[in-house]
């Protein structure tokens, strides 16, 4: 798994690549708590890349989405892959995150 | 790579004294269990020099043959080399390694069969086929407990120094080597794992060659194995402890083992072998077949996981945001979800490594046993009943155990009945997603306080999967009663629903109509996500699921979607 940050428009946006298997969760979790650490309340995950999400990594972005939960906060990912969305849906987790097609929807939602 | 060090019965790498044998000594060669190679074991006996099973690797025989160098420049013997049978992970370097091939002061022993075997470099009994090895051609100086002789309990010793290697006399299931001095080497007709498996014993060391590996899944069935036989030579080699004398037993893998130990792995083997009547023959073929069937499964096994642990989350992410953190922690501790994951992580490097070519079909079916047992003790169906959907669960109980069945040899048995598919699928698509848990139930139960938190996590634990899309069911008319395995069937139908759901088709649509000697099921769904569905491992997963139920599976997509059709047969064999 490899992943990029970039910023736009002051949204933290995390570029993921691979499998976010057991032995990268950890990688991501850092990442994530990186961005936070430098203030970035507005986070914005990019799956585009992402093939595969473990247990572990669901654990991550509900633990994330806890994290960034206050008025002026923003979670969000975009570009899932269907067999990731899939885990998304079957497991309840459509309902809980904003889930956007493309970085300019997420970016224009926010405002 | 060798172990650091073999067990506390005996040190591996090392020369230590066999107990009780004032001229005897022993050098382990110990590995961890695999099925690359075997142990090894030299005695150095006052007239003669033993190796036992010179194993797979050249590394190890190079190693061994340089320990036996040693003792020999000291003292010249002549070195016979005993196979405990012929697998190549035993023989190979028999086959192959100069130092064992035989040649001026050095006899090879095996079992006649085996040596029968060896001459004619056969590839299935020697298992060379299925861990993808060239089988070479032994020089068998030493054919051991032959047939020929009868049916006598000892045969005379054979007399090595004097170079005549004919056993003469009865008959034998045991037979005697002298190696010098009063010592004797002990060599015990154990079939079963294979028709030339034999025992060891040399002053109290009894080695088991693979005795007590024969009765495990991915082993029983093995070209050569004998049900009747091999609970016939566990028993025996049950005799030859009670009769006591013996301090440690070697078994071919890992490593040593008390006698108390040895014994109740003994019981526990022969208990599982009488269980192993009319399983299928572990071959190439099978192991072809069986490696797919893993693959596609562990794909099913971790989606399934996945979800599962995922909505446990869920749950525990409300509750927390709910203030019900006591329950939230309860809930993430039902699962090991971190385990479970770990566990596929390592399938799936295993898989990567087999795609590559770096590992056999047999191998990943070994593979996929161990991941099923270790995900059979990190998953707990019982407690998860109480929170989780129930459906989910079946599917992945079930999973683990189809597996287990095919990988144990036996041919997975539908529970058929006389089945109203109508009637079925109207109560399929009632259930699909739905809490046991009505809203109405809730509120009642959060007015009156009762369970309230069981009925909130319950509604939780049912998330809905199907609220986007519409489902519609058109039955039939006159469709007979089918004969299937109704649990089956049921949880076939919601997987895929639930994959049709999981990739936003707006609409799935059910038809009944009665189809040549059959009734056919289709599940017709339009405009969703569709991209990998046709050709993915879940299409091969379903299509050998309604396998396992008789029926005919097809698959075709559509104009933003897909249709399945399943065809259950009227009359199906039970």
């Amino acid at each position: 798994m490899e992943i990029k940050k970039t910023l736009n428009r002051g949204v933290t946006v995390l570029h993921v690549s691979g499998r976010v298997d057991t032995s990268a969760v950890p990688g991501l979790d850092l990442a994530i708590k990186d961005a936070l650490a430098a203030g970035a309340r507005r986070v914005l995950l990019d799956l585009r890349e992402v093939v595969y999400i473990s247990s572990g990594g669901l654990r991550i972005l509900l633990s994330t989405a806890k994290k960034l939960a206050s008025d002026n906060d923003r979670f969000g990912l975009y570009g899932l892959q269907t067999e990731v969305y899939k885990i998304f849906k079957l497991a309840g987790f459509t309902s809980i995150f904003s889930l956007f097609a493309s970085e300019e929807d997420a970016l224009a939602a926010w405002g | 790579m060798p172990l650091p060090h073999g067990a506390d019965l005996l040190t591996n790498l090392e020369w230590q004294p066999v107990p009780g044998a004032r001229d005897l000594r022993i050098y382990p060669y110990l590995r961890k269990i695999d099925t690359i190679s075997s142990n090894s074991f030299i005695i150095d006996g006052p007239d003669l020099i033993v190796c036992i099973d010179p194993g797979g690797l050249p590394d190890q025989a190079d190693h061994l043959a340089g320990v036996i160098a040693e003792i020999r420049e000291e003292r010249p013997r002549p070195l016979l080399v005993i196979l405990t049978h012929v697998h190549v992970d035993h023989s190979l370097q028999v086959m192959y390694h100069p130092a064992f091939q035989g040649g001026p002061g050095v006899i090879i022993g095996i079992q006649e069969k085996g040596a029968r075997a060896v001459k004619g470099k056969d590839a299935r009994l020697t298992f060379a086929d299925l861990l993808g090895k060239d089988p070479g051609e032994i020089s068998v100086g030493l054919p051991l407990l032959s047939e020929a002789y009868g049916c006598g309990v000892t045969a005379p010793p054979v007399n090595l120094l004097e170079g005549s290697f004919a056993v003469g006399g009865e008959p034998v299931r045991c037979q005697e080597i002298p190696l010098g001095g009063d010592e004797i080497l002990r060599v015990y007709h154990t079939p079963g794992h294979s028709p030339d498996s034999i025992c060891l014993n040399v002053r109290g060391i009894l080695f088991l060659g693979d005795l007590i590996f024969a009765a495990n899944p991915g082993f029983a069935g093995m070209v050569g194995w004998d049900q009747e036989d091999l609970i016939h030579s566990l028993e025996y080699a049950a005799i030859i402890l009670e009769e006591g004398g013996i301090a440690v037993c070697c078994p071919g893998h890992g490593k040593p083992l008390t006698p108390t130990a040895t014994r109740a792995i003994l019981g526990k083997m022969a208990s599982e072998a009488g269980t192993l009547t009319g399983i299928v023959e572990v071959s190439p073929a099978w192991a072809r077949e069986t490696a797919a069937y893993a693959e596609n499964l562990v794909e099913m096994v971790n989606e399934v996981f996945t979800v599962l642990s995922g909505r446990l989350y869920l749950i525990a992410h409300v509750l927390e945001e709910l203030e019900e953190s006591g329950e939230a922690e309860r809930l993430k501790g039902i699962i090991a979800s971190e385990a479970i994951d770990r566990i596929i992580a390592d399938f799936h490097e295993f898989s990567e490594e087999y795609r590559h070519g770096k590992r056999l079909d047999f191998h990943l079916t070994l593979k996929a046993g161990q991941i099923v047992q270790k995900l059979h003790h990190a998953f707990d169906p019982a407690t998860l009943a109480t929170v989780v959907d129930a459906s989910l669960l079946r599917r992945a109980d079930r999973l683990l155990s189809d597996y287990m069945t095919r990988f144990r040899g036996f041919t997975i048995r539908p529970d058929v009945e006389s089945v109203d598919l109508n009637g079925l699928l109207r109560e399929v698509l009632e259930h699909a997603g739905k809490s046991p848990w009505s809203g109405e139930a809730v509120i009642e139960a959060a007015s009156t306080g009762e369970r309230y938190l069981e009925a909130l996590v319950s509604r939780i634990a049912h998330p809905p999967v199907f609220d986007d899309t519409r489902m519609a069911f058109t039955p039939g008319g006159g469709v007979p009663p089918v004969t299937t395995d109704p649990g089956r069937f049921s949880d076939l139908i919601t997987c895929i629903l639930e994959e049709f759901a999981g990739r936003d088709m707006e609409e799935i649509l059910l038809t009944t109509t009665l189809s040549g000697e059959g009734v056919r099921v289709t599940i017709e769904a339009h405009r969703g996500r569709i991209d990998g569905f046709s050709d993915g491992k879940k299409i091969q997963f379903l299509r050998e699921e309604c396998r396992v139920l008789s029926g005919d599976f097809s698959v075709e997509t559509v104009a933003g979607g897909a249709r399945i059709a399943i065809t259950l047969p009227l009359q199906q064999q039970p």
